[in-house]
């Protein structure tokens, strides 16, 4: 059996899939954290059910790319039961989908989420009366705590067996009158692709797209409409449906007290506020990468101590023929995971989450709109970039919850050149633990500045202005410690999974080159890029192995190098160089093959051309800067 | 014409009517900004950044253009 979630943005749909078919979505405090469908199995009671997480739409009639392929799916696709999720405590405006998903006569549940959000804000709603008003069974229920989740699945199963599809409430009586009519004029006209009768008139009546927009006799049922109420059709049945839902609300719902003027009202004031929101921003900025820092050098020292020993035993080897030497590579990416990799990694990702979860990145979003202008693009546009210091590739994935394509386009290019969690590690692990955390946090302002400067350039490619910004404001919450562990979980198996073996084949690859002394021959070639950056020849091979994963870059530069001070061999000029040219290279395989996807392969090809450009400009530039700073 | 980019923090109004053409319309309404709502704009951003708006369900932030072709009244 095939149960779809669907709902209105962040009204926790990841939340309760993850409950239900364990930790697979990642979920976050924002509007479209969710852009593509997850799908994912559970088993109840001897039965097997198919649980599909589609991201959050305000209404069927979409906008946005991810708000589309629900639209898609849900017309398009098969499946048994509609979960529709609703926020409680937002009930007014949820019931409005719910209205428009009945309209799909499908077996349906309502779930009645974040109840206890709805009681803090003083609203009693009374379920029974919901459902024998809709005709669907209504559950309430606590997703985060998995309260009310297994009778959401037990109702799935009567409204399956029962075909509880609810009641189509009736508009008004003129409004009807002309839904009958078009309803009249379809059967006798075409198929309407399995969808009901009643949805396919509406939709026409509202001029949704794909719904013959240009028939002249629906247009002329579009022009009574607007001339009887004096507004466009559209209105007139979206305005339609909001007095229904309004009814319903006040049939089933009950304001107990007036919501207090919350302590988290007060938070907002000031985390918002013109002068002191911005000293809160770069604060949280500076103490998320700089306690990311002096959490991950603690945990990189102690970790190391501890395998020493096999470290030592491993860089001391010497190994006996081609096999030797790839086994040495491998192992050596392997401990590099361990003791470089993941102390900075681990702290990254929990306090990523951790701000994720809070609800704070959408007010960055208010904060960064009015600079976000400057380079062409919105406030909606920051929270790929925020991503992007996570992982590049649900950043580009992100670019999904804007509605224009020129946005989307810019906002993904830019968003690849935000260093992501990799290198982050290497900025931290290279430069910060040798030169200093003020030179780590220099690389990402002065990356922040770049990024600006080709946002600008590549804005002055396209015509069109960005189309209007509009996104809701969440809730702030306090997220939970189990959360953040699972969420950070979740992204660090991601690593273990797909990253770690790249690492483990970059540094056996580069055992197995210089077993063949092939290594030199290629340095040699790459003495163009190496020369005029300043770096010694040794230092090819590992720059190029970034593109496979960032990481890479830094495990085979140590292995290449064979030693741990990369200070003593490249100086500070050195790393610094190497750091500015790791961060702005040509992005990851992973990075490339999604871009590929949402950008099509022209463009892709033409920001690693770019990539590499301003990589090239930036690795010179600073070889000069601190060549010059350090003499 | 008052429109809802020139309303000062603090203050509710009530919406009259949205201009623009179809899609800006269906993007604001599915918001629940529609002609009969009452919102209160609680902030504006700097440097003539968006303005945040607290309406019945809950809080959006729009940006200047978009707000100035929302037609609002002072109410209260």
């Amino acid at each position: 059996m095939k149960l779809v979630l669907v709902g209105q943005p962040n009204c926790g749909k990841s939340t309760i899939f993850n409950y239900l078919v364990g930790y697979r979505a990642v979920s976050a405090n924002f509007p479209g954290s969710t852009v593509k469908y997850t799908s994912g199995k559970l088993r109840l009671g001897g039965r097997e059910f198919e649980c599909v997480d589609l991201p959050g739409t305000y209404s069927l009639s979409g906008f946005d790319p991810a708000e589309k392929e629900v639209r898609r799916y849900l017309l398009e696709e098969s499946y048994d039961v509609i979960l529709n999720v609703v926020d409680a405590s937002l009930l007014g405006r949820g019931l409005e989908l719910t209205l428009e998903l009945l309209e799909l006569e499908r077996p349906m549940v309502l779930i009645l989420n974040m109840i206890d959000e709805a009681e803090r804000k003083g609203i009693a709603i009374d379920e029974k009366r919901l459902e024998r008003v809709l005709g669907v069974p209504v559950v309430k229920t606590i997703g985060h705590r998995g309260i009310g989740l297994t009778e959401v699945i037990n109702q799935a199963i009567r409204a399956k067996e029962e075909g509880l599809k609810g009641h189509l409430l009736p508009f008004s009586r003129d409004v009807e009158g002309v839904i009958r009519r078009a309803m009249e004029y379809l059967t006798s006209s075409e198929c309407t692709k399995g969808l009901p009768l009643r949805f396919v008139a509406i939709r026409a009546l509202e001029r949704d797209e794909g719904f013959r927009e240009e028939d002249p006799f629906l247009e002329q049922l579009r022009q009574l409409l607007e001339l009887r109420h004096g507004k466009p059709s559209d209105v007139v049945i979206s305005s339609e449906r909001h007095a229904l839902t309004m009814w319903l609300y006040e049939q089933v719902a009950k304001v107990l007290h007036p919501p207090k003027v919350s302590f988290r009202d007060k938070i907002d004031a000031w985390l918002t506020h013109p002068v002191f929101g911005y000293v809160f921003l770069a604060f949280t900025f500076f103490g998320l990468f700089y306690g990311v820092f002096v959490v991950g050098e603690r945990l990189e020292e102690a970790l190391l101590e501890r395998l020493g020993k096999v470290t030592d035993a491993v860089w001391g080897l010497k190994g006996n023929g081609a096999t030797g030497a790839v086994l040495q590579g491998a192992l050596e990416g392997l401990l590099a995971g361990i003791g470089i990799v993941l102390p900075y990694l681990v702290p990254f990702l929990f306090a990523l989450a951790f701000l994720e979860d809070s609800g704070y990145l959408p007010r960055i979003a208010f904060l960064m709109d009015s600079f976000m202008h400057k380079i062409g693009l919105h406030g909606k546009s920051v929270l790929p970039f925020l991503m992007g210091y996570g992982c590049s590739v649900p950043a580009v994935m992100a670019t999904r919850i804007l509605e224009s394509e020129r946005d989307r386009v810019i906002t993904a290019v830019l968003s690849t050149f935000i260093p992501c969690s990799a290198r982050t590690v290497i900025i931290l692990a290279l430069v910060s633990s040798t030169l200093g955390p003020f030179y780590a946090l220099a690389i990402y302002l002065g990356n922040i500045l770049v990024v600006g400067f080709l946002g600008r350039i590549l804005a002055s490619f396209y015509k069109e202005v960005s189309p209007g910004l509009i996104l809701e404001v969440p809730r702030y919450q306090l997220p939970s410690l189990q959360m953040l562990a699972l969420k950070t979980w979740l992204r660090l198996k991601e690593f273990i999974v797909m990253a770690w073996p790249l690492l483990v084949l970059g540094s056996s690859t580069l055992g197995l080159l210089h077993f063949f002394k092939l290594d030199q021959m290629l340095n040699k070639g790459l003495r163009i890029i190496t020369s005029p950056l300043g770096l010694p020849e040794l230092a090819g091979v590992p720059l190029i192995f970034g593109i496979l994963r960032k990481e890479a870059a830094l495990v085979m530069l140590y292995q290449a190098l064979g030693t741990k001070n990369p200070v003593d061999l490249l100086g500070m000029e050195g790393v610094l160089t190497f750091t500015v040219f790791v961060t702005f290279f040509v992005p990851c395989v992973a990075t490339l093959g999604v871009l590929t996807k949402e950008v099509g392969i022209k463009k892709t090809v033409g920001v690693g051309a770019l990539a590499l450009l301003v990589a090239f400009a930036l690795g010179v530039l600073s070889r000069v800067v601190f060549g010059w700073v350090f003499t | 014409m008052l429109t809802l980019d020139q309303v000062p923090p603090g203050k509710s109004v009530e919406v009259l009517s949205i201009e623009g053409g179809h899609h800006c319309r269906q993007r604001l309404m599915r918001l629940g900004l529609r002609p009969g709502v009452v919102l209160k704009v609680l902030r504006s951003a700097p440097f003539s950044g968006p303005i945040l708006v607290e309406g019945e369900d809950g809080t959006f932030m729009i940006g200047r253009g978009m707000a100035s072709r929302v037609v609002v009244r002072e109410v209260g």
